[in-house]
């Protein structure tokens, strides 16, 4: 669905996005995360066709973004990163414009308008005059304009950013459902840990290069440290975490340990009969243990990683 | 029951533009509060007019209803060509600024569809308010019996006028950096092409001024209204709608501006829609460039060969200098054409050879696209390639049409006796060659910021120095050496020069170089257009240099890249 190759961005001196080739299929969620400067946005911008790059092709479900213009723009559903709406429109004018401009049929562009903002859970704002929306109720308009001509490739620049906590939990459930419909979605975020769950892929982007790509789990297993893992322990009890914290910080094996609520953290060099072993250990020493088991490795762990190791 | 799809499928073809104009500028409190203060000031002007006129019993009802008219068209010419063109120019450059215009990149609509729908959708306000206007305009027209046929078509020509700045506001919108210089800039436009550059057509170069509805409002809507207004239109010298002479023939005056605002909408959107398909991109191509330079020299010249070899072209226009700037001689007025043609297309070349120019970071980027397709050099129709030959031909067509100018005076007995000298056409012809190639050196090598700043104290330093030692010390010898820099003074000189080396009649004995330089004038005009010729290579040779160092470090680069992915 998404497939580039050789793609090189200039501004200027600064090369922006250095020979990226890349390839998302259909129904993938590929998150892209990077620091700021990474290149993530001229990235996007030349898989939206508004960016002319200065060498490298990319092709949008089967389209060159140069050769088919106008096909592969069919394709996209483009959200940028600042989310722009016409201040003066009311919600369900504002997408009647794009519905009208994506050649929608009138007679089912009020019933499709309809659809996008329930999606997005608007319909209550579907008069309001978009320049009173919130910064999070913009984000989910602009969401339902990508969303309104059904794009097989949807590109969105930072949608999360700006939306409380429900939206985002509502945002998950709709890419997931886009996902399930076998749309190709590649969304770049600075929410690291939210992307592991429910992007399939990720594409790690440092100084315009793409250093790491490939199934996150994979990603995130290649990546992890094979000499030490990371186990987390749930205790009940008010003092129960920082007696057991104590204990871990006495365990042969067992190092950088860290309290979280009523959780600790913390890595065990040695395999899964050592972890057997401090668990036996911890319940004899008398330690309410309510769950214990590896604790999954976020993004944003993978992303500083990544990061070191670029810069090392 | 078949009229049903078909009226859908005319609706369907409602520029989405037009609705959202519409509904973002034209609700009802709009209207309440814009469109009462039209109607009111509208309904004041006409009513103090009519009611004066009638209850004074200055003029019949008739009469005084027709005097209401230029009134109403004031003001709707205030609203269409002012408000509008701001609201256009305001609105397409805050789009852009917010990221907006990249939405709409992004539909299936085509580039000409967008064009049109900005085009008459961001000033859909003012359009309405115009349409408020209409039942007083209807009334003076009933009232009076104004020829309902000459209203149509003068309104035919106004709202071509409208388009031509609308097109021009969308052009600024497009460019600018911001909402507020692309306001500043369409406000700029508006005042260059409707107050200044018409004042050419003083010399008989009548393409900028229809540009405007002047000459068709003074020329056609005047000559109907009561005399104290047909004075207003005697004192700009338009009394008449008459034919417009062009090279040997004459326009109807409403062909000859459809034909210029059609040429310059042409340009207009053509520079759009290259800007609606990449927003990078120069404003024009290289070819469409030239096109557009030999377009106006087209329109230029036509005017100027008219005034050379018609009779009634001649003695209309010499008649209209004698009065506005004691010019009685023939002679004199070649010199003003030939200065004012190369001023009007020196300064349309030095634009557009700004315009197509590539900057360093565009001829990188060509070098490093081309490098990696395997090719060895950059198409000529690519923006990143040397604007060198389109600005050679722009070259070439300035002194084509300076060479057809002296020639067709010099064919004509009331101009020259004999043509000019050779040496001396050839010295205009090195100044020529040498400030353009100069200027194009000079953008080429150090980018358009210095190319502005540069050109700007180069130039206008020496002009200053050369007018402080004219004024307070009568230097004149001394002055124009110091202004020689200042491309007028060069190229002013050469054609001094020129018409001086011509031999007139015994009644005719005009000098063009002043007195006061003597023999120092031929003189000065030699080194001046051997400085520039020296200069304008040498910036060529600093641009070539620059060019090939860029091709040669980005070879390398990929040489580089190449041996380190082998390794």
């Amino acid at each position: 669905m998404i497939e580039t190759r050789d793609i090189r961005v200039d501004y200027d001196d600064v090369i922006a996005v250095r020979d990226l080739s890349l390839t998302i299929g259909p129904g993938e969620i590929c998150g892209l995360i990077g620091p700021n400067g990474a290149g993530k946005t001229s990235l996007i911008r030349v898989l939206a066709t508004l960016h002319r790059p200065t060498y490298g092709t990319a092709r949008i479900a089967g389209f060159d973004t140069l050769e088919d213009v106008a096909d592969a723009r069919r394709a996209i559903g483009y959200m940028p990163d600042l989310a722009p709406v016409y201040g003066e429109l009311r919600c369900r004018e504002f997408l009647d414009l794009f519905a009208a401009a994506y050649h929608l049929p009138r007679r089912t562009r009020r019933t499709r308008v309809a659809e996008v903002l329930e999606r997005v859970s608007l319909t209550s704002k579907r008069d309001a005059l978009a320049r009173t929306l919130s910064r999070g109720m913009t984000q989910r308009l602009v969401l339902a304009k990508t969303l309104l001509h059904e794009p097989r490739v949807l590109l969105l620049d930072e949608p999360a950013s700006g939306l409380d906590p429900i939206a985002r939990i509502s945002l998950r459930t709709l890419l997931r459902d886009l996902s399930a419909e076998g749309r190709t979605v590649l969304i770049s975020s600075h929410i690291l840990n939210e992307l592991s769950e429910f992007c399939t892929s990720i594409g790690i982007m440092e100084r315009g290069r793409l250093v790491v790509h490939g199934d996150i789990d994979a990603v995130i297993a290649q990546h992890a440290d094979a000499h030490a893992r990371r186990f987390e322990l749930r205790v009940s009890g008010a003092s129960g975490p920082e007696s057991a914290a104590a204990l871990l910080r006495t365990a042969p094996g067992v190092s950088d340990v860290t309290v979280n609520g009523t959780s600790c953290s913390f890595d065990l060099a040695g395999d899964d009969a050592a972890a057997a072993h401090l668990l036996g250990d911890l319940v004899r020493a008398g330690v309410p243990v309510a769950a214990f088991g590896p604790h999954r490795r976020g993004v944003e762990d993978l992303l500083l990683r990544v990061g070191t190791m670029e810069a090392s | 029951m078949n009229a049903t799809p078909s009226l859908r499928r005319s609706i369907e073809l409602v520029n989405p533009l037009w609705v959202k104009g519409l509904r973002a500028r034209v609700r009802m409190r709009h209207l309440l509060s814009w469109g009462l203060v039209t109607l009111t000031v509208a309904t004041f002007i006409s009513l103090i007019i009519y009611t004066t006129m009638t209850e004074q019993e200055l003029a019949t009802p008739a009469v005084a209803a027709k005097a209401v008219l230029p009134g109403i068209i004031v003001i709707q010419a205030i609203i269409l060509m002012m408000a509008g063109t701001g609201a256009v120019a305001s609105g397409v450059a805050r789009e852009r600024d917010m990221g907006l215009l990249d939405y709409q990149r992004m539909t299936p609509m085509r580039p000409t569809a967008r064009i049109i729908g900005y085009l008459f959708g961001l000033p859909m306000r003012e359009y309405v308010l115009f349409l408020l206007t209409l039942p007083l305009l209807a009334a003076a027209v009933v009232i009076s019996g104004f020829s309902v046929a000459t209203l149509i078509h003068f309104y035919a020509i106004f709202f071509t006028s409208v388009l031509v700045y609308h097109l021009t506001a969308l052009v600024a919108g497009m460019v600018s950096p911001n909402p507020r210089s692309a306001s500043m800039l369409s406000v700029g436009m508006v005042v260059l092409l409707y107050f200044v550059l018409p004042n050419f057509s003083w010399i008989g170069l009548t393409f900028f001024e229809f540009l405007t509805i002047r000459p068709t409002f003074f020329g056609l809507i005047q000559q109907e209204l009561p005399g104290a207004a047909q004075e207003v239109a005697r004192s700009r010298g338009i009394n008449r709608f008459t034919d417009i002479p062009f090279f040997g023939a004459a326009l109807h005056p409403t062909v000859y501006t459809f034909c210029v605002q059609g040429f310059v909408m042409t340009v207009m959107f053509a520079i759009v829609h290259r800007r609606w398909r990449s927003a990078t991109c120069h404003l024009l191509s290289k070819s469409g460039a030239l096109l557009v330079f030999a377009g106006i020299a087209f329109f230029l010249l036509g005017s100027a060969w008219a005034i050379l070899s018609q009779d009634e072209a001649c003695e209309r226009v010499f008649s209209r200098l004698s009065t506005a700037v004691g010019v009685e001689r023939a002679p004199e007025a070649v010199a003003l054409l030939l200065a004012a043609l190369t001023l009007l297309l020196g300064v349309v070349y030095i634009g557009l050879v700004a315009v197509i120019t590539p900057d360093r970071t565009v001829v990188l980027e060509g070098w490093r696209r081309a490098r990696k397709l395997g090719r060895t050099t950059l198409g000529y129709g690519s923006d990143a390639a040397g604007a060198l030959p389109a600005a050679a031909g722009m070259l070439a067509i300035m002194i084509a049409v300076g060479a057809i100018v002296v020639g067709l005076a010099a064919r004509a007995d009331r101009f020259f006796v004999s043509a000019p000298a050779p040496g001396a056409a050839l010295t205009l012809v090195a100044a020529v060659i040498g400030c353009g190639l100069f200027v194009h050196g000079v953008r080429e090598r150090f980018g358009m910021r210095v190319f502005a700043v540069g050109l700007f104290l180069l130039w206008m330093v020496p002009c200053f120095a050369m007018l402080i030692m004219f004024a307070a010390f009568e230097a004149v010898v001394h002055g124009t050496t110091v202004g020689l820099p200042f491309p007028p003074v060069t190229i002013g000189l050469g054609i001094a020069h020129l018409l001086d080396s011509a031999a007139y009649g015994p009644d005719r004995t005009p000098r063009f170089l002043p007195e006061q330089l003597d023999a120092d004038g031929a003189r000065l005009a030699y080194v001046g257009a051997a400085g520039y010729l020296v200069t304008g290579l040498l910036a060529q040779g600093m641009a070539l240099r620059s060019r090939r160092a860029m091709a040669r470090r980005e070879a390398a680069t990929s040489a580089m890249a190449v041996t380190r992915t082998e390794t």
